[in-house]
């Protein structure tokens, strides 16, 4: 009896211990989120700036340079994949893992991958997937370098010819909750349909050197733009759910607590019990005899 | 009537504020722009954002490639970076231009020559930015 109290409180001080730690993950995580979204709303102003910039380019037609068309001899397509270093987020890495086997599964296509983000990358090498690279996620300070040689990486994948198309792979948040990953086109570049009975008065603009050259350098920053907006949506997300999970990992192990201390105090009240049952019972056969 | 001025960048607006005059660095050469210009679309070189405030202050910015928009009294230059010229450090552009200079003039071979000369080009740009504000 008294082993089982000693394990007993054994288990209890673990379970303790694992609740303080997944209660810091839950505030580190419930902090990173805010810091996340706080970024992502910051890189809105450009964002927004850059698209109505491109809206000015619809009224008129303009053709699209045609190295940002799908080349004729491509047989591959390349997924880049957003998620994160580290697990313990619940099912934000198996999300993405099942979008892209279920990806691989239906394309009649090769597919090859990018990963940003470790463990997504590790876990697909490891189950045999063609990795192209795996990269850490970018700490905030490296970040602007790391999408530079990022967009760098891919494009000269594009220029290769050897894709069909290129597709990012990520989970966005809605609100505060982490929506199922999708993947968007991101080459070839997809222009909005011309807007024929805008109401809209098409502004004449001077473009200096031509509209063209103007229009490709949009179009370049647009697209370079839609990954900074991939990896902070994806980061945001992955906080999310870490906070969730850890939440979740918090009430559970505080239950698990309740429910060994409940056990332990009857045990414990049992072995009194059985003691008092043992002197009395020792006390009245000294009494009889 | 003013223009309102408006410079972004990929993580965050930068600036925000009303001017009289702005002078922006497009791939066509500097540009100035008064109230009431017509509109306008241009790719931008590094270089530097000159605006006089209504109150006759100076507002010098560094930006390094970009585009810009004018339109309806607004300039919206959206940068891939931008510092304000106040705010660099005189020693560090210096140490960049060095750093730039010394990467182009050793052997070719090992260096991307492209890289190396907008790197050049950039940090010359952040010292004139510094260089305009200290003279005017």
């Amino acid at each position: 009896m008294a082993v089982d109290l000693q394990k007993l409180k054994r288990k209890m001080r673990g379970v303790t211990s694992t609740r303080q730690v997944t209660r810091a993950l839950q505030m580190v995580s419930a902090m990173k989120m805010r810091k996340a979204q706080e970024r992502s709303a910051r890189s809105r102003d450009y964002r927004k700036a850059l698209h109505d910039m491109m809206e000015t380019f619809r009224a008129a037609s303009l053709e699209l340079s045609p190295e940002l068309a799908a080349p004729h001899s491509a047989d591959s397509i390349l997924l880049v994949i957003y998620a994160s270093d580290r697990g313990l987020c619940g099912p934000f890495n198996n999300n993405v893992i099942n979008l892209v086997q279920q990806f691989v599964w239906e394309s009649e296509q090769k597919v090859d991958l990018i990963a940003v983000g470790w463990k997504v990358g590790a876990t697909l090498q490891r189950r045999g997937y063609r990795i192209l690279s795996n990269h850490r996620r970018p700490a905030v300070h490296d970040r602007l370098i790391f999408l530079k040689n990022h967009a760098q990486e891919l494009w000269d994948l594009w220029n290769s010819g050897r894709y069909s198309s290129i597709q990012l792979v990520y989970s966005s948040l809605r609100g505060m909750t982490v929506e199922r990953p999708a993947s968007t086109v991101w080459l070839p570049f997809q222009k909005e349909e011309e807007d024929h009975h805008s109401h809209r008065v098409s502004t004449d603009y001077i473009d200096e050197r031509n509209t063209a050259s103007v229009y490709a350098a949009t179009v370049r920053r647009y697209l370079d733009n839609s990954l900074l907006a991939a990896l902070l949506e994806s980061e945001a997300s992955e906080h999310v759910a870490r906070m969730v999970a850890m939440d979740n990992a918090t009430r559970n192990a505080e239950d698990l607590f309740d429910a060994l201390q409940l056990t332990f105090n009857k045990a414990r009240q049992a072995k009194i019990t059985q003691e008092i049952c043992e002197i009395v019972a020792g006390a009245n056969a000294i009494g009889k005899g | 009537m003013a223009i309102q001025v408006t410079l972004n960048i990929p993580t965050h607006n930068v600036a925000d504020f009303s001017a009289i005059y702005v002078q922006i660095p497009s791939a066509e050469g500097s540009m100035g722009i008064l109230k009431n210009h017509a509109p306008l679309r241009c790719e931008l070189i590094p270089g530097t954002v000159i605006c006089r405030l209504p109150d006759q202050s100076l507002k010098v910015f560094f930006v390094s490639s970009g585009l810009a928009m004018v339109q309806s009294n607004t300039v919206t230059i959206l940068a891939d970076t931008a510092e304000l010229a106040d705010e660099i450090d005189l020693t560090r552009a210096e140490a960049a231009r060095n750093r730039a200079l010394g990467r182009l003039c050793e052997g070719t071979m090992h260096i991307d020559r492209a890289r190396a000369e907008a790197a050049l080009h950039r940090s010359l740009a952040r010292l004139e930015a510094v260089r305009y504000l200290k003279t005017h």
